[in-house]
């Protein structure tokens, strides 16, 4: 028998008493575990959400500095001039460092095109990556191919075109196959085709006016995929577009600074928990502690046996709580969001959550440990 | 083998200060059984702790097998409680969730012999109490006797040089009284000594020597 053998039995043996002393460990811990793991489906969510809102990086031909403003965000100047980039310089793109960020490119070609005698603006634009650059058209992309076009609302109003109407642009037929409604942007003035048909169209082959790009922001610096796309596309102006960023930011920043603050109190007030019910339990085997030290047990032989006793109950209750924590915020997020939250299993967060707990409950066990050690065995065994 | 020079023990300081000891001086040689009588507050207790190593005199000194106690530091003196003394305390102290058996091993948890040799040490101790049959009880399993001599088991398990007992029948009956007695006597006969205190001029019986305390002082 050793004495941290005699910690371990007491444990064992005194399962209640040990439940006791650990359950506002628990609680804590349960409570930190579930605020974390609830605020992190929940920015995981909003991310989510917000992603849909386009594309928050833009590969313009590097040359003037003409602003132009793009749907009311600022982007990186452009020129009206006819410098393009070219679209086999986009494959580019794939060879960037933080290319699994990168959701969606969307190449587009915009010219002057004649319809119905009135000049218009053109645009081609790669119709696969619609859904992710412009989610809010609202548009299936399986529906758009070669040979249609999208008309903004106030082109069509302007043409006088509708859904189902063919138009000719240089002597093609196109099919008007949708008609946006009214989006607020310069959207609404212009008339959209393929990307291959604008290219055609407009004398244009192989060539882009503008690149959107959809970056996944979680864990990504744009800033840094800026740089990138910089190097990677000489002769172009890549710019992030600051307002989508900076609001995901802050968003961000709010909730983590939320979760740090009751991760805060919660942290606290389990220290103050763990530390009042063990001097309790210290007090209560004052008796008991006051034997050992009679019959040879120095202060440090206490010490290490009241924080063997501490660390152990910290780890199981890290473990409890973890548990309880992480059922709790899922019992949470199906109770209010269903699947609109996306719960995941972090293994960072079962990290943190153990760690904070172990060292806490440790910390707070080393008053009452000082104190067990410290108990004069004359005054622990009063009889003597 | 015990040397008391002139002890001094105050609680508390100025006014309100109580002594406990004044000025007592006392010898007691290697292998005699003394038993410490008087009446509750006469000091009895206090001069105990004192020869205990738990209880720093205010003033005086404590020789126990040549080694003056209160000039070791607290962790030596620890060590050296565990190493030449047992105590036996009217309460038992028996640590509630551990077995009979776990309970004598407590003393020899801090020594570098095998968990065998300390299991078999512990149980030989118990089977000399005649509690062999009940190693694996907990003490709220058993009656008080046992309970008592389980905590002499503890007592005894180191083979200390010497053995305190503060009222170690105290809370028993006559008849489990004489037992645990003549347990005591049969340690002092195989040479340990023994101080041991009581209120019954009977168990003082059996003592060698005894020593009358009042107001703190030897009186007799």
């Amino acid at each position: 028998m050793k004495p941290w053998n005699i910690s371990l039995k007491n444990m064992t043996r005194r399962k209640g008493k040990s439940l006791f002393i650990i359950s506002g460990m628990i609680i804590g811990t349960a409570a930190l575990v579930s605020v974390i793991t609830y605020s992190d489906a929940m920015k995981m969510s909003i991310i989510h959400k917000m992603e849909k809102y386009g594309a928050n990086i833009i590969i313009t031909p590097d040359n003037d500095n003409l602003e132009l403003s793009y749907g009311g965000i600022s982007v990186a100047p452009v020129s009206y001039r006819a410098d393009e980039i070219k679209e086999s310089d986009l494959k580019k793109i794939d060879s960037i460092k933080n290319r699994m960020n990168i959701a969606a490119v969307g190449p587009s070609v915009t010219g002057i095109a004649e319809v119905k005698g009135r000049k218009v603006l053109l645009t081609g634009l790669d119709f696969i990556s619609i859904y992710i650059l412009r989610p809010w058209w609202g548009l299936d992309a399986a529906n758009f191919g070669s040979g249609s076009i999208i008309a903004g609302s106030l082109a069509a109003d302007t043409l006088d075109i509708k859904t189902g109407d063919i138009v000719l642009i240089k002597g093609k037929s196109l099919k008007v196959q949708a008609v946006l409604g009214q989006t607020g942007s310069q959207d609404d003035r212009m008339i959209f085709t393929d990307l291959k048909t604008a290219q055609s169209l407009l004398n244009k082959k192989g060539l882009v006016s503008m690149v959107e790009v959809a970056a996944l922001c979680t864990g990504c610096p744009v800033e840094e995929m800026v740089i990138q796309l910089d190097e990677a596309l000489p002769g172009t102006s890549v710019t992030a577009i600051k307002q989508v960023i900076s609001s995901r930011m802050e968003s961000m920043k709010h909730i983590g600074t939320l979760v740090l603050g009751i991760s805060i109190v919660l942290i606290v007030i389990c220290g103050l928990v763990v530390t009042s019910t063990m001097m309790n339990s210290v007090r209560e085997r004052s008796d008991e502690i006051g034997i050992f030290r009679a019959i040879g047990f120095r202060e440090r032989d206490i010490l290490q046996m009241i924080l063997f006793e501490a660390l152990v109950l910290s780890v199981i209750a890290g473990t409890a709580g973890y548990v309880i924590g992480y059922s709790a915020a899922w019992a949470g997020a199906l109770y209010s969001g269903g699947d609109s939250i996306m719960m995941h299993f972090n293994p960072a967060t079962m990290l943190i959550a153990m760690s904070v707990t172990v060292i806490t409950g440790f910390a707070a066990g080393i008053y009452p440990a000082v104190t067990a050690s410290r108990l004069d065995p004359v005054e622990a065994l009063r009889h003597i | 083998m015990i040397k008391i020079d002139n002890i001094v023990k105050r609680y508390g300081s100025g006014d309100f200060g109580v002594s406990a000891l004044n000025g007592v001086s006392l010898q007691i040689d290697k292998g005699e059984f003394i038993a410490i009588m008087g009446e509750s507050g006469s000091g009895k207790s206090t001069l105990l702790s004192v020869i205990g190593a738990m209880n720093s005199p205010t003033s005086g000194s404590v020789e126990v097998n040549g080694t003056d106690i209160y000039k070791l530091s607290k962790d030596e003196r620890s060590v050296f409680r565990g190493r030449e003394l047992g105590f036996v305390f009217q309460s038992f102290y028996l640590v509630p969730y551990l077995t009979l058996l776990e309970n004598v091993m407590v003393p020899l948890a801090l020594s570098k012999k095998t968990k065998k040799e300390k299991h078999d040490i512990a149980l030989s101790s118990l089977e000399r109490v005649g509690l062999g049959l009940k190693t694996h009880r907990l003490p709220g399993e058993v009656s008080g006797g046992e309970m008592e001599r389980a905590a002499i088991a503890r007592a005894v398990v180191n083979s200390p040089s010497l053995l305190l007992a503060d009222e170690p029948t105290g809370n028993l009956d006559s008849k489990t009284g004489k037992t645990i007695m003549s347990m005591f006597d049969e340690f002092n006969k195989s040479g340990m000594t023994i101080v041991m205190v009581t209120h019954s001029r009977e168990w003082a019986g059996y003592a060698g020597r005894v020593i009358s305390v009042a107001d703190g002082q030897i009186t007799d």
